[in-house]
């Protein structure tokens, strides 16, 4: 940390908001007493519903941070316990209007998609009341099943139903008409931004490989060029080494020009501003398969103006799938 | 002076423990120190390990001080015990005086005891039978002992009870060898004669010969003879087998071996050459082994076209350990250049799939087994079909034959129904059964041999829970109401999935088949069609569909390197799936066509 210049801070990945504000303000003083924060724009925390005050979130304002992540998740109260949350609709609702009052300068709400039991029609009334809170940014998620979770074996038993995939495919079509509609920017799969201004800078620099370092268990930190590494999971281990003076992490690994085209292109076709093939294929020594290229540009899932390749809200969706055979 | 030689091979139905009882005898006699040793020593394949499972017979020589104060030379040689590498027992006991039969003392006799116990006896070998585990609670020594009499018809007071689990009865055992496996004889003074046995390649040393002396001597240094192959090479090194191998200067008539001669040409060393001296050539070659004969074909494609000329080196060097494989080049417009190859059975056919990858780290395709047909067309001409893509026109056939097996399967009573059941579902017939014990019954009946190769030991397996033994011979052909079902994906037949079905079993097969394949392949980003055809006429189909999305919805932090690592995996898998036309088949799907429901 010591001397580096940060521009974005970011306090998520878990319920940061579970210390007191106190704890974030002397935390942030650490940082900016390490570091140089000067050119810190964005200092984002992530808040659940019901489970902050205004008066935290005043705190929470005061102690740096200016912008504020709401995990919203649905403003369906069934879907809501269905996800397993212990929040309802009126409290996310109630906290979205406590983040205003606190003067946060952009706030974004996380919603959810492809919920079992979810109808198209409920995904578009959670769209709709978006139009009405007017939030600066909107992060729109399909449900990953992970397996090994609760969710997972009901859906394996037949408990659940998740929409199927030509379900949420409308689902995501319906966020990207109904939020471009209402002014969004949809700049990522899943990030719609109300203009230019309201991007979020932190999550375009995972996305454009910029360095970052990742404090706590489990973060992970980038150098930027090729070196990814990662800290310990068990917060116990974590915090003998810190104690110690030692480097929590747990093991790094440094990627190869092909590796590292690979992630440039697949974060590349997730993002609206795309990638450069020339830059690409120059800096890692990389060709980039054109049959393919031309694969792609004929389902119209990507753009070519210049060198730059730009994929449509059809051409985000097969980010995946289509890194892997351009390379 | 002439060393005291003993040559043993051990015998048993599979599962009845020869690899453990070779295990103590290797501790017993010293010839293994307790700090290396590891269990199953003698099966040194991973895949023998893995599937507990012997399949090529090794041999060792122990060194053993008898109570009657000579030294012993023990030439023991281990052999398969799975009913598809019969064949390679056989040469096993050709190097042999003497044969131990493993029994298990709580399953009795089985079939293949009593077929490896046929075998010795045609090549003239002193049987030992071999009580083992009679360590477990579940042991019946004196049932198994009345089997052994009845049975086989051996002597009983011949026989020695062991537990090779915790070595009671080895030191016996030991004895009996010496005092009744017969010496090998075999003149020393006459011209040098050997019989390969078999043989290995080694990438420094060429290929590594392993031979008994009949007849004569042979020395380091000197120059030798391959009868067959005609080619002269000189002895560099040989001896004889340890855990290691253990050179020496001289191998005398009676003795086994191996010699090293600097031979880099795979094709000149043959199992069942003679070996003769260059100096003093004996005129007359050793008899060789009876020639096998394959009863599943298969073709094997290199994934990757590049890997041919690999797959052909490597189909070479295997064949020298593996004289069972038949093989020869064939073409095909979808796979490209690979081998059309005969097995003993499926689980032979695994067995070289899987030793090309791991020893040669080959990809391959295998298109799907079949056994060869007779097929005489209108004209009266007769047609030898081993490959569906040779099946002519059907309305150019008149007869289409098919090969039959005379089934033996041995099991306790209470399994009657539903081996039974599996017969008759495998087209069986002139069914019969006999008590051959209180409770054990011995099945036979004749089957299409079609109906077997595939899965129908692992069947019998399960619906005995372990406790079927199946042995069979090929009788005869009979006519056979066949057809060939195609495999079409995204409207193009894939050649290797083709295969010949019985008429009746058509539709079942194809609808199964097609179910298979739909979960093997994986979704692409467009509908694959896949069905099964008779001729034009399609009698199954189902459809995977196209993948309308393939991103993750959150890549922050860690996401990247994590999803990076599982795109690169996908890479990896692609690279191991054959093309036909725009879809990619995964290799696993080509074998998965022919898993059965029953």
């Amino acid at each position: 940390m010591n001397g580096r210049v940060f521009k974005t801070i970011y306090a998520g990945g878990g319920t940061p908001t579970l210390l007191p504000p106190a704890f974030w303000s002397e935390f942030l003083a650490g940082v900016t007493s390490l570091s140089d924060t000067s050119e810190v724009k964005e200092c984002t925390i992530e808040a659940n519903p019901g489970a902050v005050t205004e008066r935290e979130l005043c705190a929470l304002r005061q102690a740096g941070f200016n912008r504020l992540s709401i995990g919203v998740q649905s403003f369906n109260d069934t879907l809501l316990e269905t996800l397993g949350r212990i929040h309802s609709s009126d409290q996310a609702i109630e906290t979205f209007r406590s983040a205003r009052k606190a003067r946060f300068r952009s706030i974004t709400l996380d919603l959810m998609y492809g919920v079992p039991g979810q109808t198209l029609k409920e995904w578009i009334s959670d769209l709709e009341y978006i139009e009405e809170l007017t939030p600066e940014h909107v992060s729109c998620y399909e449900l990953s099943v992970i397996e090994g979770t609760q969710m997972h074996k009901f859906i394996n038993t037949g408990v659940l139903t998740k929409p199927d995939e030509e379900v949420c495919r409308e689902m995501y079509f319906a966020a990207d008409e109904i939020l471009t509609r209402s002014g969004f920017l949809h700049y990522e799969v899943s990030s719609y931004a109300r203009g230019n201004s309201c991007v979020s800078l932190h999550n375009s620099s995972y996305w454009n490989r910029t360095p970052y370092i990742g404090l706590g268990p489990s973060a992970h930190s980038f150098d930027g060029k090729a070196r990814r590494s990662w800290n310990l999971s068990s917060l116990e281990q974590y915090l003998e080494r810190v104690e110690n003076g030692q480097s929590p992490a747990a093991d790094s690994e440094v990627i190869t020009m092909e590796q590292a085209a690979l992630e440039m292109i697949m974060l590349g076709l997730r993002c609206s501003a795309g990638f450069d093939l020339k830059k690409i294929e120059t800096e890692t020594g990389i060709r980039i398969n054109r049959d393919y290229l031309n694969t792609m540009i004929g389902k119209k899932r990507v753009q070519l103006s210049g060198t730059r390749l730009v994929p449509t809200a059809e051409g985000m969706l097969y980010a995946d799938g289509d890194s892997v055979n351009l390379i | 002076m002439r060393r005291h030689i003993r040559n043993f091979c051990i015998i048993a139905h599979i599962d009845h423990g020869k690899s453990t009882l070779a295990d103590r005898l290797l501790q017993a006699t010293g010839t293994v120190s307790a700090r290396d040793f590891h269990d199953l020593m003698l099966d040194t394949m991973d895949i023998e390990r893995e599937r507990g499972i012997t399949i090529k017979s090794t041999a060792v020589t122990m060194n053993y001080k008898s109570k009657d104060g000579n030294e012993y030379e023990l030439n023991l040689i281990d052999t398969p015990g799975h009913v598809d590498f019969a064949y390679e027992v056989s040469r096993a006991l050709a190097s042999c005086e003497g044969a131990l039969l493993v029994i298990d003392a709580a399953q009795g006799v089985e079939a293949q005891t009593v077929a490896n116990l046929y075998k010795a006896m045609e090549q003239n070998l002193t049987v030992i039978p071999v009580i083992n585990k009679i360590d477990l609670l579940s042991a019946n020594i004196l049932e198994t002992m009345g089997e052994i009499e009845g049975e086989l018809g051996l002597n009983v007071d011949d026989s020695v009870c062991v537990s090779a689990k915790t070595g009671e009865g080895i030191e016996e055992l030991l004895e009996a060898i010496v005092e009744k496996v017969p010496s090998p004889g075999g003149k020393e003074d006459l011209p040098l004669r050997a019989r390969i046995f078999d043989s290995i390649y080694d990438p420094y040393r060429g290929v590594i010969v392993y031979f008994r002396i009949e007849e004569g001597s042979i020395k380091k240094g000197e120059g030798i003879l391959m009868m067959a192959a005609g080619k002269e090479y000189k002895v560099e090194e040989l001896g004889h087998f340890g855990i290691k191998r253990q050179p020496c200067p001289e191998l005398t008539a009676g003795e086994v071996g191996y010699l090293i001669a600097g031979i880099k040409a795979v094709e000149d060393v043959k199992s069942g050459d003679t070996v003769i001296s260059a100096e003093n050539p004996a005129g007359k070659p050793l008899e060789g082994y009876e020639e096998v004969k394959p009863v599943v074909f298969s073709s094997i494609y290199p994934v990757s076209s590049e890997d041919y000329e690999d797959l052909s080196a490597a189909m070479e060097r295997l064949k020298l350990n593996d004289a069972s494989l038949t093989y020869e080049k064939v073409s095909s417009p979808g796979l490209g250049f690979g081998f059309r190859c005969g097995f003993l059975g499926l689980l032979h056919l695994e067995v070289v799939q899987e030793r090309l990858e791991r020893e040669f780290d080959l990809s391959l395709v295998l298109t799907a087994p079949t056994v060869k047909y007779r097929i005489t067309l209108t004209d009266g001409s007769v047609l030898n079909v081993d490959n569906p893509v040779n099946y002519p026109d059907p309305v150019k056939i008149q007869l289409t034959e098919e090969p039959y097996i005379k089934a033996s399967i041995i099991m306790p009573d209470r399994y009657i129904g539903a081996v039974t059941k599996l017969i008759l579902d495998r087209r069986g017939d002139n069914y019969k059964n006999l008590y051959v014990g209180k409770k054990r019954v011995e099945i036979t009946a004749d089957l299409p041999l079609g109906e077997v190769v595939y899965d129908f030991y692992d069947k019998l397996k399960s619906v005995t829970q372990g406790y079927g033994s199946f042995d069979y011979e090929i009788t005869d052909y009979r006519a056979g109401d066949l057809v060939k079902v195609d495999i079409l994906v995204n409207h193009e037949k894939v050649e290797a999935l083709s295969m010949l079905v019985h008429r009746d079993r058509a539709r079942p097969w194809a609808v199964t088949a097609c179910k298979n394949l739909k979960s093997e392949i994986h979704r692409q980003q467009f509908k694959i069609p896949i069905q099964g055809a008779i001729g034009g006429q399609i009698i199954s189909r189902e459809t995977i569909t196209a993948l309308r999305k393939d991103v993750t919805a959150k890549c922050y932090g860690g996401d990247i390197t994590r999803k990076r690592k599982l795109l690169e995996k996908q890479k990896a898998g692609k690279k191991r799936m054959k093309m036909v036309g725009s879809v990619a088949i995964p290799q696993k799907a080509f074998l998965a066509v022919l898993r059965r429901e029953d």
